[in-house]
């Protein structure tokens, strides 16, 4: 990334309500845990990863998930995980 | 055997909690009663002695003491904890060696300089707040300290802005928006360094991301500065040295190559010790060689008349006998720039004993998790509570850097939690965090200049004890802190700047 562009990153005005689309790949910590299931929350978006074993340990880890279905009006959706990138948590 | 296990673990575990009579709250006592103290003395009464308020902090760690359930020996130790913390000792190292600095700078007439050069570009009084505020950042920038800034600044170019007509509470708050803006935005500024490394980002990637936050507040701060430096009248300076004409002298302005060789190594990577050290020894040097100080004005012992010993070394520059109504002391530039800073010093070292137990009392967290749990619900809420609980830890740990340090495992975690990218939360606290250190009344970067300030009463002839700005006086006008804080309230409500962790990954932190 140039010097410039990473200046330049940001500027301007972010949503609170980030959308995905199905087969996306993002990046992202692991909030919390609701229902059984893993949940990250984007912003006020949300992405359940549901039959995951074992929520709990994946909270504040910062894992790969592929996004299987977003809803943009409800700014929800599921996904599948990819990995745990080790090392880098909260 | 079984006694020595158990021993090893005690030294092995983590430092005790502190359980006070009152819950998690009552840790917050010393903190409190000094903060009240500190309001009656330098607020209701007007009176700004850095010593009293010395007293004020010792009471505080007394009363609470009376609060400990269980060893009072683990209240006393978390005091010895707290005062022995490397932040602690890098402010402390940061004082005295800018305050060596910049007396030199004195006594080598810079003020003069600057004088003579306002004078020449025709910069009035009115213009002159605004023009600090710029040169301020760039020195700070430049250093990385905003106390060493905020200190050489206030000894230096402050009685030169007083002597031009500038209003002395407005020069006195410029000085610090401009220490707010290098603290801020230098890459070897400790808070810089701090805010990347505790939010797993790499320092180049957050300092360059910030200027969108940090320019947008500067230019605001700069059109203050002008605007109130319009409107906010000097004050009228009266005695020996005080006509311009008289003042005003090119040769200070040599000085200006001392600053440089400061800002020159530090921005090498040299340590800021190392940077000062060389900086001193040029203005020491430049000093000697164009007779702008005689070397007594840099160091002098002035011994007592009748000791026999003393009247043999009269012929060194730096010995002279006292006079019949003086009394024997140490005295010049070094000296003065030294030991004006020792209450201070004294200070600092309790409140972060006073911080530190309310941290290990609970205290701190309790705050935290409230807002954590009931504040914290949307992203926007979120992103305004790191930017309050960054804004209230500030008010109660007054060293910037140890506020930081204390507040940022949070900002990770509740900016982490909605997945507020690396550079974000750093930007967020940095900012924050190097704003108020500098309005709050008892901030340690407030008092850093009223510090320096009060010496100018031993230092400059003219300069007397009215003069001297009342740190409760100053916190309206720090334009640049006020101006950053409103820019990531708008961002936080806006969306300006906020970007996620799957828009732009920080690199990693290159850990030594």
């Amino acid at each position: 990334m140039s010097y410039l562009s990473s200046v330049l990153a940001g500027v301007g005005f972010r949503t609170r309500t980030p959308a995905f689309d199905p087969g996306e790949e993002v990046t992202a910590f692991v909030s919390g845990v609701q229902d059984g299931a893993a949940v990250i929350r984007i912003g006020d978006s949300r992405l359940s990863l549901p039959g995951v074993e074992d929520p709990d340990v994946l909270v504040d880890e910062r894992v790969r998930v592929r996004v299987e279905e977003f809803d943009e009006t409800s700014h929800s959706g599921s996904g599948v995980l990819v990995e745990v990138v080790d090392g880098r948590g909260l | 055997m079984e006694e020595t296990e158990s021993l090893d673990a005690i030294e092995e575990s983590d430092p005790p909690d502190l359980k006070f009579y009152g819950g998690r709250a009552a840790s917050t006592v010393p903190l409190a009663v000094f903060v009240a103290w500190a309001i009656f003395q330098s607020g209701v009464l007007g009176v700004g002695d850095t010593q009293g308020l010395v007293v004020g902090m010792l009471v505080g760690l007394i009363a609470g003491l009376f609060l400990v359930k269980g060893s009072w020996k683990d209240y006393a130790d978390t005091i010895f904890d707290g005062m022995t913390q490397r932040v602690a000792a890098t402010a402390v190292v940061a004082w005295l060696w800018a305050g060596m600095f910049a007396n030199v700078l004195q006594a080598g007439q810079f003020v003069n300089g600057l004088v003579w050069a306002a004078d020449v570009t025709g910069v009035a009084g009115d213009l002159f707040p605004a023009l600090t505020f710029v040169l301020a950042a760039l020195l700070a920038t430049g250093i990385g300290t905003g106390y060493g800034t905020a200190i050489t600044f206030t000894t230096v170019v402050f009685p030169a802005g007083i002597l031009l007509g500038a209003n002395p509470t407005l020069l006195f708050a410029a000085i610090l928006s401009g220490a707010v803006f290098g603290d801020n935005l230098a890459p070897v500024s400790d808070t810089t360094i701090v805010s990347a490394v505790t939010q797993d980002a790499d320092i180049g990637g957050v300092v360059s991301s910030r200027l969108k936050y940090a320019l947008v507040a500067a230019v605001f701060a700069f059109a203050a500065y002008v605007l109130a430096g319009l409107s906010m009248s000097g004050i009228e300076v009266t005695g020996a040295g005080t006509s311009l004409a008289e003042q005003a002298n090119a040769l200070g302005l040599v000085h200006l190559v001392s600053m440089g060789v400061v800002i020159v190594t530090a921005i090498q990577g040299r340590h800021i010790v190392e940077a000062v050290s060389w900086g001193l020894l040029t203005a020491i040097v430049a000093n000697l060689a164009l007779g702008l100080s005689s070397l007594s004005d840099i160091i002098v012992f002035v011994a007592p008349a009748e000791t026999s010993l003393a009247s043999e070394l009269t012929w060194l520059p730096i010995v002279r006998l006292a006079g019949p109504e003086e009394s024997a002391v140490v005295g010049g530039a070094l000296y003065n720039g030294a030991v004006g800073f020792f209450p201070l010093i004294v200070l600092t070292l309790l409140i972060v004993a006073a911080a530190e137990i309310m941290i290990r009392g609970g205290g701190f967290e309790a705050i935290l998790d409230f807002l954590i749990s009931s504040v914290a619900t949307t992203v926007r809420r979120t992103e305004l509570t790191m930017v309050l609980g960054t804004a209230l830890v500030n008010g109660m740990i007054t060293i910037n850097t140890a506020a930081e340090i204390a507040i940022a495992p949070y900002i990770a975690r509740l900016g982490g939690r909605f997945n507020l990218n690396g550079y974000r939360r750093a930007n967020i606290l940095d900012a924050n965090t190097s704003a108020l250190g500098y309005i709050f009344p008892w901030g340690g970067g407030l008092l850093a200049g009223y510090g320096a300030m009060t010496s100018l009463t031993e230092s400059v002839p003219w300069f007397t004890e009215s003069m001297v700005v009342n740190p409760v006086t100053v916190w309206p006008y720090v334009f640049h802190g006020w101006f950053l804080v409103a820019v990531f309230v708008f961002a936080a409500w806006t969306g300006y700047g906020r970007e996620y962790v799957h828009d732009r990954q920080s690199a990693e932190v290159e850990r030594v």
